[in-house]
């Protein structure tokens, strides 16, 4: 139940590590697997060196906005057996206009959710999915 | 759902027959029959089954056949004898702080079972709706599942460990104190079941089950 001023953590390697959800798209509230905009409240330093340009256009800083896919939330989630799945925070993934995922790795357990609304890219990414 | 459609969902689901139920299912309903005439709402009877009178006169119904109602549906569905570990009178029953594993499917249609083991933090004992909640930590994410016991996607339900040190019949509390618990234990139970499996299988070789012993610490709590 992701709504308006919910902060996520960030579990990808796009630079940011906590977003605040400015805009749900659907509806008044967000669960898993739903994409929402979010702006970026904090974000990794980027590192002086060592970076190359086409890897720095990909880092986020922050104040950016941007939009997110929802892969774990604190509220229990229904699925069609009726068993429910809930973790103990709420999480997302970055994602550029295009719906693409902005990182490359994602670090972390993801709910099957987004994989079932077509979010396959996203879920290929994730060491774990539950 | 029509009669023929839900007969053939059933069947299709349900491909090995379990001579038990339906045996269960006519000795309660001449009992039902014999006992009240015709009040059961047509929305607890079970899909496909023939046996249950179909007429429905009333809204209505009396206690007695609610819990004859309940125990024919749990009868139904209870595939592999799971029911004795949630009747109250078992005394191996599982109970919260027992480590359990759950295999299930994520489709009918398709794809491999999946496993997922964890303490179990609360049953919530609802005859058919019975169900079990399952806490681990899974990539130090604490991650919660709970399972409709009797549903046909849970393929089978596992006793790691039987439930000591917990007096809570709720563990809710876990949550914000996880240190009360040995979360590593859990994998070590998991593998340990695994290769307890294939020794029986006999796809193991037998040698190695006698070289589990490592000593390596890994993940936290684990002490």
């Amino acid at each position: 139940m992701i709504q308006l001023k919910s902060v996520l953590g960030v579990i990808d390697n796009s630079g940011a590590r906590m977003v605040e959800c400015i805009r749900v798209l659907r509806g008044k509230t967000a669960t898993l697997g739903s994409e929402i905009t979010v702006v970026v409240k904090d974000a990794r330093p980027l590192p002086t060196t060592g970076m190359t340009a086409a890897s720095l256009a990909n880092k986020v800083k922050k104040g950016q906005v941007c939009r997110a896919l929802i892969v774990r939330t604190r509220k229990e989630v229904r699925r069609a057996d009726g068993r429910y799945v809930r973790f103990d925070d709420n999480a997302c993934v970055l994602l550029n206009s295009q719906g693409q995922p902005m990182g490359t790795r994602i670090l972390g357990v993801v709910a099957n959710e987004a994989r079932l609304l077509g979010w396959a890219k996203v879920v290929s990414l994730a060491p774990k999915v539950v | 759902m029509s009669r023929p459609a839900a007969a053939a969902l059933v069947a299709r689901h349900f491909s090995t027959a379990r001579t038990a139920a339906p045996v269960l299912r006519s000795a309660l309903t001449t009992a039902a029959t014999g006992a009240m005439a015709a009040s059961l709402p047509s929305s607890l009877l079970l899909a496909g089954s023939s046996v249950i009178n179909n007429t429905t006169t009333g809204n209505s119904m009396s206690t007695l056949v609610r819990i004859q109602q309940t125990a024919a549906n749990v009868a139904h569905y209870d595939v592999d004898g799971r029911s004795a570990l949630f009747t109250k009178t078992n005394p191996d029953r599982i109970r919260a702080g027992s480590v359990v594993q759950v295999t299930s499917l994520t489709s009918m249609t398709k794809g491999k079972p999946v496993m997922f083991a964890g303490v179990v933090i609360a049953i919530r004992h609802k005859g058919i709706d019975t169900s079990l909640t399952l806490r681990n930590y899974v990539l130090k994410t604490g991650v919660e599942q709970a399972y409709k016991v009797y549903s046909p996607m849970v393929t089978s339900i596992k006793v790691l460990k039987p439930q000591t040190a917990f007096v809570r019949n709720k563990l809710y509390y876990l949550r914000d104190n996880p240190k009360l618990f040995k979360w590593g234990a859990i994998d070590d139970l998991v593998k340990s079941e695994a290769l307890r499996v294939a020794v029986a299988d006999g796809t193991a070789v037998a040698a190695k089950s006698g070289g589990k012993k490592d000593g390596k610490g890994k993940g936290k709590g684990r002490r």
